[in-house]
């Protein structure tokens, strides 16, 4: 009986709610994504002469390569206001463009100032506006910056176009020891700064969290030695000198200790170094090879490859309870992961049919998806936003840096001066 | 628990729990009978969904009818065209029950109604009550079949029309990576009768701007109905005046 009042009362409630509810809704559950049409227009340049960049390039190429975007050529451009009041929507409107972004650019001895306003073509209003101040001469950094502020309005996701990469490059020199170069660039290749070079071998370049320092292993000794150095300062440190292998450096989350492989007891193993104190802690104990470390955003716990079940996959080490288990079961071949900043995502090197490719792993579903097509692809590193993919391939005979979106819909490659490039490393977000 | 004891409970008396469920039964029926006719009069009430084909009718025993004391609402039918075009809940159904047509036609023998009349009446026959009912059956059917048919017109109309913009609308909207399956953002559009988009808004967001503005984005570029211009005044006023597009992503990555 009192069940039967109860089963009635919502019965009654729903009555007056759905008759309250009269007008029809028509559902949409699929879309076809296309790139969103923008126009940036060159920003008009208000000093003497000539403007020493053109930001708005910058701007453009940056969000091009996103493949969230396909920017509006400039001969189609049918005006090229600087301001609010030289807008005509129907000229923007008549090409299809959805966003039109402008700007002006002034300089003031050696600051550069950039004002832009971005404007939603179909609403006839403006969406965004904002200020980017800093050096002359880091001008395509504050290009860079506008475009992650464009990027995340109109995305959701945090823009990652004013961050760097980290890439060794080498020149063979026949008949004598080649040259390895450590280079540090903008996301987009431009601007290469060269931060070590040497007859030896670099190696495994990698990023504090904070994005002030580095890590690598360098023979220059002439042995592997791992060394972490300062970017503003240039201030080196030499951080392991051990017997055998020094190698695979991984900066923790909180960047107070330091995951690296060493086979100073035997086989190679994973260790933790505390970077104040420099005590080692030892992690895997194992008679197969465990390298390639990687840390968890949360830092909890470990990714490493390991050959310990006869071929590489990759395990999961949790630092509280001690445990490991693997990861990757898909394929005879999986190595050097790295993870997003999402904990979800985790792109590796992945064998099929004999040819390495990168791979996106969710760590939800455990699905993995093959992201890239070519055939001697090798270690992939995700930009901070967890947008796209960056990893070297052989182009041509030659070692290029590539980048593929993690959706896999979007691939380019990078320019890169002469001699093979490899090991790419992107750099977290960059503090101002 | 041995403490338990029957004594220990509250029991309300049978005497006042029975004629109080009597009467909220017979108050909720009241209630959706009222509401289904207030609604049904309503002319804002739109069934998007085709309707099933209520023609192809089986053979049906008479017995098999209770009459009912009045139309009942209809089951939610499932979309025939496409999964995607929805009411904006499962309405109680203005239309009547639909009934097979032939049943007029049916077993001339007399429609007993075992369960309603246990005890036979004494002052009509077995024969008199079987002939009014078919009487009463045959005319409320002609009447009903009458509303059904002209409903169904208007309500295929309605679900090819909706299900038009709603393809119209799909073909422009592009996710922001930030777009995640389940988001949900419903929009309220006002069109006028050539069809073109005089409004839109943003009646309960995602949460996620950048999947809002998506969405707005879409009806925006979509601009126009103009296949609209061809639905009757009524039926443009009733249903496409004013309605309301849910976007709920269901095909992404994840």
């Amino acid at each position: 009986m009192k069940r039967l009042i109860l089963a009635l009362v919502p019965l009654l409630l729903s009555v007056v709610v759905l008759s309250a509810r009269a007008e029809l809704t028509i559902e949409i559950t699929q879309g076809m994504d296309n790139p969103t049409a923008i126009a940036v227009v060159p920003f008009a340049w208000q000093g003497p002469g000539t403007a020493p960049e053109d930001i708005a390039w910058v701007v453009d190429s940056d969000l091009a390569r996103s493949g969230q975007f396909s920017p509006v050529s400039r001969s189609d451009m049918l005006g090229r206001p600087s301001t609010q009041n030289d807008i005509f929507y129907r000229d923007w409107r008549a090409i299809e463009t959805e966003y039109l972004l402008i700007g002006r650019v002034s300089a003031e001895g050696t600051q550069m100032r950039i004002e832009y306003e971005l404007y939603d073509v179909l609403r006839q209003k403006q969406a965004h506006k904002g200020v980017e101040v800093g050096p002359v001469n880091e001008a395509r950094m504050l290009g860079h910056r506008v475009s992650d502020a464009i990027y995340q309005k109109l995305t959701g996701i945090r823009g990652a176009f004013a961050t760097r990469l980290l890439y060794v490059s080498v020149t063979r020199v026949p008949g004598a020891n080649d040259y390895y170069r450590l280079t540090l660039a903008d996301s987009d290749g431009a601007r290469p700064i060269v931060l070590l070079e040497s007859r030896e071998p670099v190696m495994a370049p990698g990023w504090s969290p904070d994005g002030t320092q580095i890590s690598y292993v360098s023979f220059e000794s002439g042995r592997p030695a791992i060394y972490r150095q300062n970017l503003s300062t240039g201030a080196r440190e030499q951080l392991t000198n051990f017997k055998g292998l020094n190698g695979a450096p991984a900066w923790s989350p909180d960047g107070n200790t330091m995951a690296m492989v060493l086979s100073k007891d035997g086989s190679p193993d994973i260790y933790l170094m505390n970077l104040s104190t420099k005590k080692l802690t030892r992690v895997t104990r194992h008679y197969a090879i465990d390298t390639e470390p990687t840390w968890m955003p949360d830092g909890r716990s470990l990714l490493f490859t390991s050959d310990r079940g006869g071929r590489p996959q990759i395990y999961r080490y949790d630092l509280r309870t001690g445990s490991t288990e693997r990861v990757t079961f898909e394929g005879g071949y999986n190595a050097r992961a790295r993870v997003a900043q999402d904990g979800r995502n985790v792109v590796l090197v992945h064998q099929q049919n004999g040819q390495f490719h990168i791979a996106l792993l969710d760590l939800v579903t455990n699905r993995l998806q093959v992201l890239t097509s070519t055939q001697l692809d090798e270690s992939p590193s995700i930009a901070p936003n967890g947008s796209m993919v960056l990893y070297a391939t052989k182009h041509a005979g030659r070692g290029i840096l590539a980048a593929v979106s993690v959706d896999g819909g979007v691939k380019f490659r990078l320019p890169s001066r002469d001699g093979d490039v490899r090991e790419p490393a992107w750099s977290p977000y960059m503090s101002r | 628990m041995s403490s338990d004891s029957v004594y220990a409970k509250p029991v309300a008396p049978r005497i006042i729990v029975r004629p109080a469920m009597v009467s909220l039964t017979l108050h909720a029926l009241l209630l959706g009978a009222l509401t289904v006719n207030w609604a049904s009069s309503e002319s804002e009430v739109v069934k998007v969904k085709p309707v099933p084909k209520v023609i192809n009718a089986r053979l049906v025993d008479v017995s098999e009818f209770q009459p009912k004391p009045k139309p009942k609402p209809r089951a939610k039918p499932k979309p025939k065209t496409t999964p995607k075009v929805a009411v904006s809940k499962p309405k109680p159904k203005p239309v009547a029950k639909p009934k097979p047509k032939p049943v007029a036609k049916a077993p001339a023998k007399p429609a007993p109604k075992p369960k309603a009349e246990p005890k036979p009446e004494p002052r009509i026959t077995e024969e008199e009550l079987a002939a009014i009912t078919r009487a009463d059956m045959a005319r409320a059917m002609a009447a009903e079949d009458e509303v059904l048919e002209a409903t169904a017109t208007a309500d295929e109309m309605a679900a090819s029309y909706a299900s038009l913009i709603q393809q119209t609308v799909v073909n422009y909207w592009s996710r922001p990576p930030s777009a995640r399956n389940g988001m949900e953002a419903l929009l309220q559009i006002q069109l006028i009768p050539t069809g073109d988009v005089v409004n839109v808004s943003v009646l309960k967001s995602s949460g996620n701007s950048a999947f809002d503005r998506s969405a707005v984005n879409a009806v925006e570029k979509a601009g126009s109905f103009p296949e609209l211009q061809k639905l009757p005044n009524r039926e443009f006023e009733k249903t496409f005046r004013r309605f309301r597009l849910l976007f709920r992503p269901e095909d992404l990555r994840y």
